[in-house]
């Protein structure tokens, strides 16, 4: 069993979090699996998906880490063309990653107590965006 | 010794209620998910109502036409079934009202109160939350000056209160404002949320 969904969320942008942890659930449970996996994928390069507590602070803490290693406010060479000024948002990006994987058994995902998948969006400005929950299974 | 924290302060949509753009569309589209251009009106009409651009009847005038329902008395249904139908979001009213029994709570409403009073009501918790106790979004303009202006009113008070919301950017201005937070999910988290910054038992 292969089921495949596409969501759309309306985001501010600007380290703006979502919690998808139920989204992935339900998406399980509609599949009817029983063991296997679950992705959760996000289609563009200035955001990531992440397994972490969802605790105001610890998203605080995160996106202050980051902007350690690459500030909002930089001369980004990505930005010599002139077309937008996401750099530091594409580097974040590239280093939380666009995807993770959750195993699955007895119809529900094998997430720790606290663990819950987030999407964050890091995108400068507030647009649309897409991320794919993917069931696999039996 | 005493928690340092003695107030909740509870962000109306999406927290205590559902969010206004989710109950409208459970209105206006029933039975189907609203598409991604019916979403984004909903979002900017709702935003230009809770910071008070827009009245109430704009707001249903507003949406009615982002769903394309026809006519222009289509919206008076609208406003009237939104003062007679939103309800707490489930587990919230009995976790509220144990929680008012040991700690301040107040409300910061996105809702205007026409639509806000008649659901506290409904979902018995107007004796928690008290007309006069609920700040307005709209008479206080919005985010990040929305909490600035909360701190000088006193209703926030920074290092003794928790600022409850469902939204990742307010929280995140809270703290870095000196106001502590916590990420609404539902009911049963925020109760274990609660306990683990010691304000209720844990769960069993």
């Amino acid at each position: 069993m292969l089921k495949t969904e596409k969501h759309v969320l309306l985001s501010e942008g600007k380290f703006q979090v979502f919690n998808v942890t139920e989204q992935a659930r339900t998406a399980v449970r509609s599949a009817g699996i029983q063991e296997g996996s679950v992705l959760v994928y996000y289609g563009h390069t200035t955001g990531a998906v992440i397994i972490l507590e969802h605790e105001a602070g610890i998203l605080v803490d995160l996106e202050d880490a980051l902007a350690q290693i690459a500030p909002v406010a930089c001369e980004y060479k990505h930005h010599l063309r002139g077309w937008d000024a996401n750099g530091a948002a594409h580097i974040c990006s590239a280093m939380l990653g666009s995807s993770v994987t959750v195993p699955v058994l007895d119809g529900d995902l094998l997430l720790g107590g606290y663990q819950e998948i987030l999407v964050v969006d890091m995108e400068p400005s507030g647009k649309p965006r897409t991320f794919v929950i993917q069931v696999a299974g039996e | 010794m005493a928690n340092r924290i003695t107030r909740l302060v509870f962000w109306a949509g999406g927290v205590v209620l559902p969010t206004l753009p989710e109950v409208t569309a459970s209105f206006l589209a029933p039975g189907r998910p609203a598409t991604l251009a019916e979403r984004s009106g909903l979002q900017e009409a709702a935003h230009a109502l809770a910071i008070g651009q827009e009245d109430p009847g704009q707001y249903c005038r507003r949406v009615t036409g982002a769903f394309g329902v026809p006519g222009a008395t289509s919206f008076k249904p609208l406003y009237e079934t939104l003062a007679a139908s939103v309800d707490a979001l489930p587990g919230m009213p009995d976790l509220i009202a144990e929680l008012a029994l040991t700690l301040e709570v107040r409300l910061v409403s996105d809702y205007p109160a026409i639509w806000l009073l008649p659901a506290l009501a409904r979902s018995g918790l107007a004796h928690c939350f008290p007309p006069a106790e609920i700040s307005y979004v709209a008479d206080l303009g919005g985010f990040p000056g929305l909490l600035d202006a909360l701190i000088a009113a006193g209703v926030v008070l920074p290092g003794h209160t928790l600022w409850i919301d469902a939204h990742s950017p307010r929280t995140s201005e809270a703290l870095r404002k000196g106001v502590d937070a916590d990420i609404f999910v539902d009911a049963r988290r925020l109760r274990r949320d609660l306990a683990l910054w010691r304000l209720m038992p844990l769960p069993a």
